[in-house]
């Protein structure tokens, strides 16, 4: 391994190091509103910077969020360097999940007829990584100004096969999936620049996620919006590391919005968790935390440490977002604390 | 050397005087007060507990807005000289001072709260300096809303997006991540750009009315009308330490006296009253007792008597050690296992002697041990620490030890150890130093344990049979039946392997060693059979106890009455299963009673007022319900027994564990039996090897020395002398230290585990909180 790739791994793992454990959150979770709570996390290291500009006054719970997703992004960028400069790279994709996600915000403000809202929403220091004028997406009126301000991105090519008419906006669960398609597809590419043992983990980590992906879009599709297992089957990604096709028509056949919990229950991934919670999301993060703690401790890659640190610390910001509004909504402490995922 | 002795003080006077005796009470020093006494005693229907209004809590306020206000510290200090006593003497006192304070005091909080107000002003106005329009101007907008603040940076990107819309921001600069600035806004749209602010974050700063003038003209002002405020304070300033200077002393003291009525009047939770009378009662030390009833007398009024208690479990008194000088610091480890019951045996003499005699054994060095005892007159001298006296008494035996072995500071060579006297030198087979008779101390050390574990077992048996529990003194581990086995034992093998001696005949085996543990293994059955025979006989003397005790209780009673209790008193001894009910009558009726002298029950006077005769009834099971019957017709009134006079009662509790225990398998309990049994056996093994530790530190002293003098070299020079320094240093540390646990642990564990139980209260006496 080269030095500046150990000194990553090195890195990354002394990072997860200063994560917050369980004892920090239940401190937390004592405080008597979000300020409290952000004034706490201030006396913590990987917190006090991003947050010390924050005063006596009041902090929003959205603010306090936004402010934790910045300091994912600049935990990223401080861990790479240079690593951006490369816009088709692997490294690239944090930017390219962003992007993504706020594409689809933008189409959902317009075609709720809120274009507006998306200025308040959207992250103003992604600016900087973006491979389009995100402000722009800000003054967008309808889907074909959308269109022209992705004209140079890949994103252009995915979104204008769904163009129906110049102004009428396509089905956002659409959209959305072609866009995640093309992620994913992109995603898998940009390994083949890895050497064939980096490579061959990574594919495995992104085929992991491919897998979530469609049992996600399962639960949602079949066991929430109760939508047809034939859509489903047209938005799933076609990749699979242990959850092929075949298995998901199964899941989709023989599930209905009751079962299907308890069929989702029984998949490999979750089922060392399946006796500790039947709530989906919390059963998809506890299976996250076990397989990306494992791989940021054994891997020798940089590249796999390093994409499972990002995951583990978003883990972390959603158990500090879990906090925040368990808190903001007054729920008791040992329900907020069962809600919350971590090693320590 | 024992637990020190109690006496039940009773004191009770009119409620008027409840204030000055509960300040007395605290000056003894020694009065622990019992508060639940009298509603145990006579219920809870007779007796109230006082509970009054927080009467000094006002004044106590008044003081501390005036210490507060002109800075006094707050000390207390002593008061004597201070003649108010009532609320009233206070609250004038107070009234005077206020008088020419307080216009100063809330002068100065308005002055401060001004300037701090300015402050905050300024703070925020300063970022604004770049505006050019006079505040005034923008306030009187009738059409346009205008609101100051600051948003952080990003959101302030984000602000060109709303270009369409009808507000317009002003940024008056960019500090630390947020930009300052100002928005208006059309009146019809302020809500709308309202809403798109507080989504931008947009922290709204509101900017008082006295502020005019321009951004710049805006700051000066401020800052000269801040200026204006701090001379005044100054001002005031000089005038409260004046007033501070002259009234200080006398305050301070006032004060000091106010908070100790305040704190004494709290105590006042826990006083009984009855009839606007305050009663209370509590443990003295006897020997204290005359100094508590004339310090007390000082209280007029009051009536202060000493009252006749028995032990049971409602009335536990406190327990105060008393030892002599030498062994008196030892007491905290005592304490630290927790105190012995009042009618327990006090452990400290035992503890002290041991403590030292084992510890001088471990740790014996001449230097060493005249060391670790200065250290211990001065941390005892200026540091005031409670182990101070112990190490001064510890660092003596060590000495005296060390003296024997001949060891000062690990030299071996300038005295003549024990070992080296003849004719024992011979005897031992002429050891050069200490590690050729290891042998003979690891045998010393386990005689030492058996020694200790001798004597620790024969005080069970004391205590036991002191505590009537015969299970523990006959047939327990600890009990006779055990120590005839462990000295049996220990004897036997002793005499065997030390001199050869057959010991351990078939006849010696039974008698000595197999029965015993036959009567380990039946001592509950044992133990159950005994407590079935007593049992009749305990119901017997429970009552006679209450009997006997009644004559000595009361103190109302002529010689007459005397006469006719002593002949009912033998009539109840006679008497089999009876009852005793405790109650009052008529006066009337009590003369009645006398035609009732052929039936089968006996009635014993306690103690009559005007109208009532109040005593108990004792009767045979058999015929209650006609005893019951002539007593309701004789209009007697039942009551709750007084604690002094009732006996210990199974509870409910205590009855179920009973019954459970009879209920056990036979199986069940040959398993158990065996099985502590065998623990029992290799408890007495362990617990005697435990002491070999005495032996072995006493070489690991010896070879510890001995590396240091190793390293020291044979030479003397400055090195060598440093070396043995920091080596003495380290060994009267570290093993000074570990020697010191060691020894604790055999105490608690090997001694005290045997015969001690901490079961008691400590003796607190009445005080105020601080």
């Amino acid at each position: 391994m080269k030095a500046a790739k150990a000194a990553v791994v090195a890195k990354a793992r002394a990072k997860y190091g200063n994560f917050l454990t369980l004892s920090d959150y239940k401190s937390l979770i004592l405080k008597g509103g979000v300020n409290e709570i952000i004034t706490a996390l201030k006396s913590y290291p990987a917190f006090s910077e991003e947050f010390s500009s924050v005063g006596n006054v009041a902090v929003r719970r959205k603010q306090a969020e936004e402010m934790l997703a910045k300091r994912l992004f600049k935990l990223y960028g401080d861990l790479l360097r240079f690593e951006f400069a490369d816009k088709n790279g692997f490294f690239y994709y944090r930017v390219r999940r962003e992007e993504i996600k706020q594409i689809v915000n933008a189409v959902m403000f317009l075609s709720a007829g809120v274009g507006d809202m998306f200025i308040l929403q959207f992250p103003v220091f992604l600016k900087d990584y973006c491979s389009f004028d995100i402000g722009s997406l800000a003054s967008v009126r309808d889907f074909s100004e959308l269109m022209l301000v992705l004209k140079n991105t890949p994103y252009y090519d995915v979104l204008r096969p769904l163009q129906i008419e110049k102004n009428d906006i396509p089905d956002i669960r659409t959209i959305e999936n072609a866009l995640n398609r093309y992620y994913f597809d992109w995603l898998l590419e940009s390994t083949k620049k890895f050497p064939s043992g980096e490579r061959e983990e990574l594919k495995k980590v992104i085929l992991r996620t491919c897998d979530l992906y469609n049992i996600r879009l399962c639960y949602r599709y079949k066991g929430i919006l109760g939508l047809s297992g034939e859509m489903v089957m047209n938005n799933r990604i076609p990749h699979s590391l242990r959850f092929s096709k075949l298995q998901m028509e199964n899941l989709l056949l023989k599930s209905d919005n009751e079962t299907i919990m308890k069929l989702i229950s029984g998949i490999p991934y979750f089922k060392k968790f399946s006796g500790e919670t039947q709530d989906f999301e919390l059963l998809i993060r506890k299976s996250n935390l076990d397989y990306y703690a494992k791989k940021l401790r054994m891997s020798q890659y940089d590249s796999v440490v390093l994409h499972s640190l990002m995951e583990l610390s978003e883990l972390e910001n959603t158990n500090l977002t879990t906090v925040i509004e368990g808190v903001r909504y007054s729920l008791t402490s040992d329900s907020i604390t069962e809600m919350l995922v971590c090693e320590k | 050397m024992a637990v020190e002795k109690m006496a039940l003080m009773s004191v009770s006077g009119p409620l008027k005087k409840v204030n000055k005796t509960l300040a007395k009470c605290c000056e003894t020093k020694c009065f622990h007060i019992e508060p639940n006494y009298y509603t145990m005693t006579y219920g809870s229907a007779e007796f109230k507990t006082l509970k009054d209004k927080d009467i000094y809590g006002k004044l106590i306020k008044r003081a501390d807005v005036l210490k507060n206000g002109l800075g006094i510290p707050d000390n207390k200090v002593d008061y004597e000289d201070i003649t108010l006593e009532s609320l009233h003497d206070f609250d004038e006192y107070f009234s005077q001072l206020e008088k020419s304070a307080l216009p100063l005091i809330n002068q100065q909080a308005e002055l401060k709260s001004k300037i701090e107000e300015y402050e905050q002003v300024l703070k925020q106005v300063v970022n604004m300096s770049s505006l050019d329009a006079d505040f005034r101007d923008l306030f009187s907008c009738k059409h346009v809303k205008v609101r100051f603040g600051k948003m952080p940076s990003e959101s302030y990107t984000k602000l060109k997006f709303y270009g369409e819309k009808s507000f317009v921001f002003v940024p008056f600069e960019e500090k630390d991540g947020f930009v300052w600035g100002v928005y208006f806004a059309p009146l019809n749209d302020s809500v709308q750009t309202d809403d798109i602010f507080t989504g931008l974050y947009f922290e709204r700063i509101r900017i008082p009315d006295f502020v005019s003038g321009d951004g710049e003209t805006a700051v000066n002002e401020l800052r000269l009308q801040k200026s204006l405020f701090e001379k005044q304070l100054a001002e005031t300033n000089i005038g409260l330490v004046a007033l501070k200077q002259h009234c200080s002393e006398q305050f301070t003291k006032v004060r000091s006296k106010l908070i100790f009525l305040n704190e004494s009047y709290e105590l006042r939770g826990q006083v009984s009253v009855i009839n606007n009378r305050f009663h209370m009662a509590g443990f003295v030390p006897k020997r204290e007792v005359d100094a508590f009833k004339a310090k007390l007398s000082e209280v007029p009024d009051i009536v202060i008597e000493e009252k006749k208690y028995f032990l049971d479990d409602r009335m536990k008194p406190p327990t105060k050690l008393r030892n002599i000088k030498l062994f008196k610091p030892f007491e905290m480890f005592v304490k630290m296992y927790g105190l012995p019951s009042y009618n327990g045996i006090d452990p400290t003499a035992y503890v002290a002697i041991t403590f030292m005699l084992i510890y001088g054994i471990m740790f014996g060095d001449l230097g060493q041990g005249l060391v670790i005892s200065l250290l211990g007159i001065i941390l005892t001298k200026w540091k005031n620490v409670k182990l101070g006296p112990i190490m001064t008494r510890i660092g003596i035996s060590s000495a005296f030890f060390g003296f024997l072995y001949g060891s000062v500071f690990g030299n071996e060579e300038l005295i003549k150890p024990f070992f080296h006297i003849e004719p024992l030198y011979t005897a031992m087979g002429k050891p050069h130093n200490i590690f050729g008779i290891s042998s003979y101390l690891l045998i010393c050390a386990l005689v030492i344990g058996v020694i200790l574990i001798t004597i620790s077992m024969i005080m069970n048996i004391v205590i036991s049979i002191k505590r009537k529990d015969y299970e523990s003194a006959f047939f327990g581990n600890n009990g006779i039946n055990g120590l005839i086995f462990y000295l049996a034992v220990a004897i036997g093998a002793a005499l065997q392997l030390g001199f050869g001696i057959p010991m351990f005949s078939p006849v010696y085996i039974v008698v000595f060693v197999v029965i015993p543990l036959v009567i380990m293994l039946f001592k509950e059955p044992l133990a159950h059979l005994i407590a079935q025979n007593t049992k009749r006989n305990v119901l017997q003397i429970n009552h006679s106890h209450i009997a006997n005790n009644v004559a000595k209780h009361s103190t109302q009673l002529d010689v007459n009455d005397s006469e006719f209790i002593n002949k009912n008193l033998d009539k109840v001894s006679e008497m089999e299963h009876i009852r005793a009910v405790y109650g009052r009558m008529p006066a009337d009726s009590f003369e009645k009673l006398g035609y009732f002298d052929k039936k089968e029950f006996v009635y014993i006077p306690l103690s009559s007022d005007k109208d009532n005769v109040y005593g108990i009834y004792f009767v045979p099971k058999k015929y209650k319900v006609m005893a019951d019957d002539i007593f309701n017709d004789l209009g007697f009134e039942r009551m709750r027994m007084p604690a002094e006079l009732s006996a210990v009662r199974p509870t409910k509790e205590s009855k179920k564990k009973n019954t459970s225990k009879e209920k056990k398998s036979v199986g069940n309990f040959i398993i158990e039996g065996f099985i502590e049994l065998f623990e029992t056996f290799l408890s007495y093994l362990t617990n005697t090897m435990s002491f070999l530790r005495v032996g072995g530190f006493i070489l690991s002293h010896a070879g510890m020395m001995l590396v240091v003098n190793v390293l020291a070299g044979d030479t003397l020079n400055v090195g060598s002398v440093i070396v043995l320094i920091l080596g003495n240093a380290f060994v009267i540390g570290l093993e000074g230290f570990i020697v010191g646990i060691q020894v604790l642990r055999l105490e608690f564990y090997e001694i005290f585990g045997r015969f001690y139980k901490g079961d008691g209260k400590e003796f607190v006496p009445m005080q105020v909180k601080n």
